[in-house]
């Protein structure tokens, strides 16, 4: 039963790192676009609000679907 | 016609108008509870199950959103991007606390209709901010 907290952890770790990444890029990318170009920076900011929204969609799931390991699936590992 | 007297601004980005991301959010909230009642019709346990998941993605993400518009216009690209950060930070622990609350809380839960209702926002979501995308901007 303890594999499904090392799971559940994996899941959230692997993915936060994942997201991290992206938006870190986006943000990133955010900062160039609007130096190079700063009349595109109002439509930049709404590309980067969709993009974020994307980036860090799957590992929010992921944080659910280990939630719902460690509470639902083994609740008495995680109490 | 006299013209009126233009209103200084000291704010970077102050003119820009503000996109109007909280009609997402309006939009999210008016799909969730008339389809929760519908449900509710059938099986009272998916209803509410539905509203839990649905409200861990709407709530996380009106902060974000109302973090990441905060500021606006390119002499702010710095504050904007650092804002977001936190936006996303703060949008993931609420996600994380509030799938915690629910799995942890609420008995009995289905875990499919949680998902259901959560992946139904997330489309709204990105559907939303597509829109936002392509209407032409007013300010």
């Amino acid at each position: 039963m303890e594999l499904v907290i090392i799971a559940a952890a994996i899941m959230m770790g692997l993915g936060g790192l994942g997201a991290a990444i992206g938006v870190g890029l986006l943000g990133g990318k955010l900062i160039e676009g609007s130096a190079r170009q700063p009349e595109l920076a109002p439509k930049l900011q709404t590309t980067f609000f969709l993009g974020a929204g994307l980036v860090d969609a799957i590992p929010i799931i992921g944080v659910g679907i280990a939630m719902y390991l460690i509470f639902v699936v083994a609740p008495g590992v995680g109490a | 016609m006299a013209r009126k007297p233009l209103k200084v601004v000291n704010t970077p980005g102050a003119n820009i108008a503000r996109p109007p991301v909280h009609r997402i959010t309006l939009v999210q909230l008016a799909v969730l509870l008339p389809l929760c009642l519908l449900v509710a019709l059938a099986d009272e346990v998916r209803a509410y199950s539905l509203a839990a998941g649905g409200l861990v993605a709407v709530l996380p993400q009106a902060w974000f959103a109302a973090r990441a518009f905060q500021r606006r216009g390119a002499s702010a690209a710095q504050a904007i991007a650092r804002n977001s950060y936190i936006g996303e930070v703060g949008k993931f622990l609420l996600s994380a606390v509030g799938f915690a609350l629910v799995f942890a809380m609420v008995r009995p839960i289905n875990g499919l209709a949680v998902f259901a209702g959560f992946l139904a926002m997330l489309v709204i979501q990105i559907l939303g901010s597509w829109w936002l995308l392509r209407r032409r901007p007013t300010g």
